[in-house]
């Protein structure tokens, strides 16, 4: 049995396109209008990565990190690949902690965010800690990380819920909470 | 809700896994290749490529930024501008003010003056206001009981170029008013003496509506001397004859006007006096208050 679809290449392409340039987007409305909230910016492509593996493919999800960090590091002056290490172990660990827990639970992308946060800012300090010698670990985590991921945590849940919406519109379904 | 069929399903597992390692590995492949150099082509490409979008973003990030700026530059220049409001009308109620404060200061100065020529304690008062119904002459002024106001007490005041004189007589006292029964007023009656070189002729003062602000002064000995011109000023006789009397209060040698006419009424005398002042022209008032002297 075989149910998987068939695509033709230019579909892919297309497809893959598409995606690309939504990623493009999304970091030139990071980079416009979430660039400085109380002097610190907040990651829309990480929300946007964590979030999305509660109710994505995996798959999917990889390629968006993989893409969005690429995009991420050309604009930002980054090593190549850098912040798409990152994002992709971020989504593979809250797919792999949180996959077994419903979606509709209003508690989950919180967790999620937690979660995945604290995995992309560890692999961008470990990677800046051994390419960069005058890396401060300290200033590190009291200028970016503690200030994102508590930034982050502000839009996860409307973030999450309107996420959810689409994908129950997309598929007519009808979401239901848990509380 | 969650796309199950995504990892549940060892087939769909390990496709998953293989695809998700696939792209770290890329990503790995990629950071390590442009930590060592070689990709330094395609960044620079990128970044090329994406320059004008950054650019462009940067852009409208800093207006954006300068719309939010401006934003809170509006919030302060209007609160700046509410407060400028304030203290604009604060000023404008204080320069309405200055009119007053520069009458009240006129008013104390003459106050003052009058004190300082004649042996009076001296209580100003607003004239609120002059009754003319049904004939009487009733003013209200502004003090009362509280301000130690008491019936009899005389009341004064000076219009333009006149001296103190004598205008009324406090007829009614409430809490923080009184009435104040004018000299014309056909119910007054008040002891007067009028100076006739080194004599002295005393007499009754009575109002009279029909004589045009002109006074009567009446129970005068028909041999006295008075003339025209002669100086008519309070006697305080009552104060003689029992303290506890309602006009007891009102001081001797309070000017109240001259005399006009004389001429003989039946056994007596009596003489027309102008008084200094017309009542009806003052809207501000002494009350001679003697206990305190």
């Amino acid at each position: 049995m075989d149910n998987q679809q068939r695509y033709k290449i230019e579909e892919i392409i297309w497809h893959e396109l598409r995606t690309i340039v939504l990623l493009i987007v999304i970091m030139c409305i990071q980079k416009i209008f979430l660039a400085n909230i109380f002097g610190v910016s907040l990651n829309l492509l990480l929300l946007l990565v964590v979030l999305r593996t509660l109710i994505e493919p995996i798959a999917k999800i990889g390629r968006w990190a993989l893409y969005g960090g690429l995009i991420f590091d050309s604009v930002s002056g980054a090593w190549l690949g850098m912040h798409s290490i990152g994002l992709i172990l971020a989504a593979v660990t809250v797919f792999l902690l949180l996959s077994r827990i419903t979606s509709e639970n209003w508690i989950l992308p919180i967790v999620a965010v937690i979660i995945g946060s604290l995995v992309y800012y560890f692999c961008n300090g470990v990677l800046l800690y051994v390419l960069v010698r005058s890396f401060d670990v300290v200033s590190y985590i009291t200028t970016a990380v503690i200030p994102d991921i508590l930034i982050i945590l502000v839009p996860a849940l409307p973030m999450f819920l309107l996420l959810r919406w689409l994908r129950s519109m997309q598929r007519g379904e009808l979401p239901l909470d848990v509380y | 809700m969650r796309d199950r069929s995504s990892f549940l399903g060892r087939a769909g597992y390990r496709r998953n896994a293989l695809i998700v390692a696939a792209l770290l590995f890329v990503a790995l492949v990629t950071f390590l290749l442009d930590t060592q150099g070689v990709l330094s082509p395609v960044r620079a490409y990128l970044t090329n490529k994406l320059t004008p979008l950054v650019s462009a973003v940067n852009g409208v990030n800093g207006q954006v930024a300068d719309f939010f700026a401006g934003s809170h530059d509006l919030q302060r220049v209007t609160k700046e501008r509410d407060m400028l409001r304030k203290e604009n009308s604060d000023l404008k109620a204080q320069i309405l003010r200055i009119p007053q404060y520069e009458i009240e200061n006129i008013r104390f100065r003459e106050q003052l003056r009058i004190e300082k020529t004649n042996p009076w304690q001296l209580i100003g008062a607003d004239v609120s206001v002059k009754t003319l119904a049904d004939g009487r002459r009733i003013a209200l002024i502004g003090v009362g009981s509280n301000n130690g106001i008491k019936i009899g007490m005389a009341v004064i005041a000076r219009y333009q170029s006149s001296p103190p004189s004598l205008i009324g007589v406090v007829s009614v006292v409430n809490s923080d008013s009184a009435n104040v029964t004018l000299i014309d007023d056909y119910s007054s009656a008040i002891s007067v003496q009028a100076y006739h070189g080194t004599e002295l002729v005393r007499g009754i003062l009575h109002g009279n509506i029909l004589a045009n602000g002109v006074l009567q002064m009446s129970e005068i000995e028909r041999e006295a001397e008075i003339a025209t011109g002669d100086n008519v000023v309070t006697a305080g006789l009552t104060r003689l004859y029992g303290p506890s009397l309602p006009n007891a209060a009102i001081p001797s040698g309070i000017p109240v006007g001259i005399v006009k006419t004389a001429y003989i009424d039946g056994r007596s005398k009596a003489v027309d006096v102008q008084p200094y002042i017309n009542p009806e022209l003052v809207n501000y008032v002494w009350i001679i208050n003697n206990d305190t002297k």
